[in-house]
């Protein structure tokens, strides 16, 4: 365990769990908002990868097809807001109804795109290429890894200076406290759902353009990240999007650490094994506190 | 809830059903019909191969009966999807054998390919596999009612070992494998086989399917210090991932594989970091009859069928069934069985120039020796001539 | 949500009585893979009827139910075969253990309502499959396990017919357990800590232990699926353990009716013969899966039992004149 293996699962782990804590954010927006847990989160991520992809092939210019995915994919999950989850909470749905309806869409936009886009994985090229960099004899970095800090702060700087200086990011953290009262203050609870779920949907494509270049797209890629992405929020707590960030990078971080140097049995169970312990132990997640919801 | 409702409710149940009957309407047939079954994975880890055999084996089938099929009556092919889990393909063994198939064809894993080989002996129908590679399937005796044609593991992974030795000496070796059920059943016997011709073994990772972690395999092995990495499994994507961090992380152990990395996608996938990966393949691309099939299959499909061995070996297996189907003159499965292993000398597009298929009831192998395994190299992104290295 | 039971169905109770008899002895007659559809069904139903008797009766919103089923099978299978105990005893230790693994599970988490239940007991469904997964000889990992000794009932190896007959009366009896638990006093002290738990308590019902009880009561029967399950196929696979098998059954509960014992084994066998009808569409059966669930939660929330109540509702009304 020298310095060198170290410094390296934190980059690792930092870069991994960056991802995880953008996904927990995507799921923060939703959740607080709407008391919503939205499985579908991973398969915009995926749909934002393929047609980026897709655009791509047809020989569009990057900046074209990063655009393209992104909005297509968060067109998508508004979509999904309106004609599925807004006629639910009109009739109250029951909050097991609510989540089958969201499984389903989830098994539909996967399994759809796997049977229009087909089944093979495809490479997608980053925005900043596959450039290495040494730190010492034994350290890696990449340029896709700064991107990926990089857009991590710059993500979360913005939402949260959004929900605090925008009219609609103010009525979503309003909502999230008491929906009643919102109501009473004029926000209108529709909209604030619908911006809730696009941001979510926005937050989660763009996502795919920083995890896609690591791996590959396919219709199967949103599986794993998406259920990550809520394991890594309720460890972090749903109080403040504080707790994304470190629900994240924690679990980015421990699971690399995990498959460096222990055996595998422990690599793939962490992330479940620390949800559990967190959920026993201190339901309100690590950065507990005053519950929004 | 207003009658309207419960109305539209039971149209829409009743459309909904119409509309699935009809999918179980077939098309009429012009003769009646002799039935193949096969089994594929749709959707799972092994459907990077397996659709690119249906593909085949749909082209092939569409020109054979054109051409008259078997004495003016038309081959028809019922598919099944196994989902990659042996259960599931034992259950749709039993479904096509109620069906009246004559002969089952696998195109899905090995795992699920070993799966049809216990149903479909017990069932007593005459089955196979064009591109199934686990040494497992080939049994001494072998098994009275199965019939293959890829590489078996034994023999690339003895021609690989020969190499390994001219080339390099005695390298340390690195194993990397997927943990898919095919995957575990192909390298454990890699492993084995390796450690017993002397090799030494110095690290052994593994990549689960659908993990984002192959970092810390990478830098595992390169700790290890081995000076050659043996890639080996069932799931391309992930064994790709392993590969593309061996190369972000400078490790300079050169990769071997096995013949899976044929199948479609590796290359894409894997991207500059597959530039001299060295693996066994079951083709040899200088001989005029595979540049054939491949002009078929590319005219018909695009590049995306252009130079995939499993195709290949798929398209050339149907050929055989389909002769066998034709010299047993006759729709019972134990005479089709005979007439299989009756073939003899039968000119075949696989394997080095003038190979051709003899069964025998001692061997249902197309491959009898690891002099016959050609290893070829990945350059410039496409799949190169294969190596002079005997 | 209440349950709608037969009782509201008086027209339709006889002759569906009738229908299911001949329904349930003709699998005898078919061949080997219709056989294995109707043994299928069975322990499926086993499944969502213990599924709705914890999610739908008694409110519990548990995602760990495929857990259960799977370590059942897996302690079956690998006490059979290494360490050679006969099937029939195995049932007899896989059912406890269950139970107990369970009640292991359900104490951490009773303070847990909602959609922090319905996470922990996911994360819970996951971290088993990843330990089967993992868990190398002892569970065959990857490889699953193969080559389970059969049950022999006489000496002679279980036929698949008899399998059936096996398989048919634990579903019976499932059945009649959950119907007499639910019309029994206990039955009422379920629905009362489902409903109004701190009236509950008023009353002397501890809600918390009618809960964990439920729970466990239910996990055992999942078991059972399990074990039957295992000495039919008579191999493994981590497969079995996935938690989309869950959302499935819970689908399944769903399309039938929350709560409903008719209405959950409408929905299953509705939902089980799908991917049949589909034939040649069997590739997108999960896609289907998909817009059916979509469909169900903003057309009929309340299931086919649902729809057939007011079925039979619209039509009495109609009779009367209104």
């Amino acid at each position: 365990m020298t310095l060198a293996s170290v410094v390296q699962v934190l980059l690792s782990g930092l870069q991994i769990g960056s991802i995880y804590a953008l996904l927990a954010l995507s799921y923060y927006v939703i959740i607080i908002a709407t008391g919503i847990l939205n499985f579908a989160q991973g398969e915009w991520m995926m749909v934002s990868g393929i047609l980026g992809v897709t655009f791509l092939s047809l020989g569009l210019p990057y900046s074209i097809a990063f655009c393209g995915g992104i909005v297509g994919a968060t067109t998508l999950a508004i979509a999904a807001e309106r004609l599925v989850i807004r006629p639910l909470q009109k009739r109250q749905a029951s909050e097991a109804i609510t989540l089958l309806a969201l499984f389903g869409i989830m098994l539909v936009v996967r399994y759809g795109t796997g049977a229009i886009h087909g089944r093979l994985d495809e490479p997608l090229p980053g925005p900043a290429g596959t450039h290495v960099f040494r730190l010492g004899s034994n350290v890696f970095v990449f340029s896709q890894s700064f991107v990926i800090y990089g857009a991590t702060a710059a993500i979360f700087l913005s939402v949260v200076l959004w929900m605090r200086l925008s009219w609609l990011g103010r009525s979503l953290r309003i909502t999230a406290i008491d929906p009643l009262a919102a109501v009473l203050v004029g926000v209108n609870l529709n909209t604030v759902r619908m911006v809730a779920f696009g941001l979510g949907g926005l937050i989660a494509a763009i996502v795919a353009w920083l995890y896609a270049p690591l791996f590959a797209v396919g219709y199967l890629t949103g599986a794993i990240p998406g259920i990550k992405g809520f394991i890594a929020l309720f460890i972090g707590g749903t109080s403040s999007p504080l707790g994304p960030l470190v629900g994240g990078l924690l679990l980015g971080v421990m699971e690399v650490a995990a498959a460096r140097y222990l055996p595998s049995i422990y690599a793939e169970g962490i992330a479940f094994a620390l949800l559990m312990f967190i959920l026993f132990l201190r339901p309100s997640g690590l950065i507990g506190g005053r519950r929004s919801q | 809830m207003n009658q309207g409702k419960v109305a539209g409710a039971l149209i829409c149940a009743a459309a909904l059903t119409l509309t699935l009957t009809s999918a179980a309407f077939g098309e009429p047939a012009t003769g009646k019909p002799i039935l193949i079954g096969a089994h594929l994975d749709q959707a799972k880890q092994a459907s990077y191969y397996s659709l690119l055999q249906k593909d085949s084996i749909d082209l092939f089938v569409k020109e054979f009966n054109e051409a008259g099929g078997v004495n003016g009556r038309p081959v028809q092919v019922l598919f099944e999807d196994d989902e990659n889990n042996p259960v599931t393909t034992a259950i749709k063994v039993d479904k096509l054998a109620s069906e009246g198939v004559e002969y089952i064809v696998s195109i899905g894993s090995s795992a699920t390919g070993l799966a049809t080989q216990a149903r479909a002996s017990e069932l007593k129908i005459p089955h196979g596999a064009p591109a199934n590679l686990a040494e497992q399937l080939t049994t001494d005796p072998p098994k009275r009612y199965y019939f293959r044609i890829p590489l078996r593991g034994k023999y690339e992974l003895g021609a690989v070992a020969q190499y390994l030795h001219k080339k390099y000496g005695a390298p340390k070796l690195a194993v990397v494998r997927d943990t898919t059920q095919t995957g575990l059943v192909i390298s454990d016997q890699w492993i084995n086989d390796l450690k017993k011709d002397g090799f030494n073994i110095t690290a052994l990772e593994q990549v689960t399917p659908g993990s984002t972690e192959a970092s810390s395999q990478a830098l595992r092995v390169k700790d290890s210090g081995a000076d050659v990495v043996i890639v080996v499994g069932g799931s391309i994507p992930d064994l790709a991932n392993y590969i593309k961090a061996h190369k972000l992380f400078e490790n300079p152990a050169p990769l071997i594989g096995n013949s899976l990395f044929t199948a479609g996608g590796f290359l894409k996938l894997a991207g500059i970091a597959a530039e001299g990966f060295v693996y066994p393949d079951a083709i040899d691309p200088s001989r005029t009859e595979i540049q054939e099939i491949d002009g078929k299959l590319v005219k018909a499909y695009g590049d995306r069928l252009k130079n995939q061995a499993v195709a290949l070996q798929a398209w050339e297996y149907m050929r055989v069934v389909c002769d066998a189907i034709k010299r047993a003159g006759s729709d019972d499965r134990e005479k089709i069985r005979d007439a299989m292993e009756a073939t003899k000398d039968f000119p075949i597009a696989i394997g080095p120039p003038g190979m051709t298929l003899t069964y025998s009831p001692t061997n249902h192998d197309l491959f009898t020796s690891p002099d016959q395994v050609v290893l070829r190299e990945v350059r410039n992104g496409e799949f190169g001539p294969p190596l002079r290295w005997r | 949500m209440r349950g709608i039971n037969a009782a509201t169905l008086p027209r339709f109770y006889p002759l569906a009585l009738v229908g299911a008899g001949i329904v349930t002895m003709l699998p005898l007659t078919a061949d080997a893979y219709h056989l294995t559809i109707a043994i299928n069904l069975c322990i499926t139903l086993i499944l969502t009827l213990s599924l709705n008797f914890v999610v739908g009766n008694s409110g519990q919103f548990h995602l760990s139910h495929v857990a259960f089923f799977g370590t059942g099978a897996y302690v079956s299978a690998i006490l059979a075969k290494q360490y050679h105990l006969s099937p029939w005893l195995c049932l007899f230790c896989a059912v406890p253990a269950v139970a107990m693994l369970a009640a292991l599970i359900g104490l951490p988490i009773t303070r847990l309502k909602g959609l922090y239940l319905a996470v922990a007991t996911l994360a819970f469904s996951l971290f088993v499959e990843v330990l089967v997964n993992q868990g190398g000889a002892l569970t065959g990992g990857g490889y699953g396990i193969q080559d389970v000794p059969a049950a022999t009932m006489f000496g002679a190896r279980l036929s698949a017919k008899s399998f059936y007959l096996l398989a048919l009366a634990a579903l019976i009896m499932t059945i009649l357990i959950i119907k007499n638990l639910l019309d029994s006093k206990f039955g009422r002290e379920i629905i009362a800590s489902r409903d109004h738990p701190n009236a509950a308590a008023a009353a002397g019902i501890n809600p918390a232990a009618t809960k964990l009880l439920v729970l466990v009561i239910a996990a055992s029967f999942a078991a059972v699926a399990g074990w039957l399950h295992t000495f039919y196929y008579l191999t493994l696979n981590p497969v079995v353990l996935s938690p989309e098998w869950t959302f499935v059954w819970f689908f399944m509960v769903l399309v039938g009716g929350l709560g409903s014992i008719t209405g959950v084994v409408l929905g299953t066998m509705l939902l089980t013969l799908v991917p049949e009808l589909l034939g040649f569409a069997a590739g997108q059966t999960v896609l289907v899966i998909g817009i059916l669930m979509i469909a169900v939660t903003l057309f009929a929330p309340r299931g086919l039992a649902g729809l057939l109540h007011d079925l039979a509702k619209a039509v009495s009304s109609e009779r009367k004149g209104r």
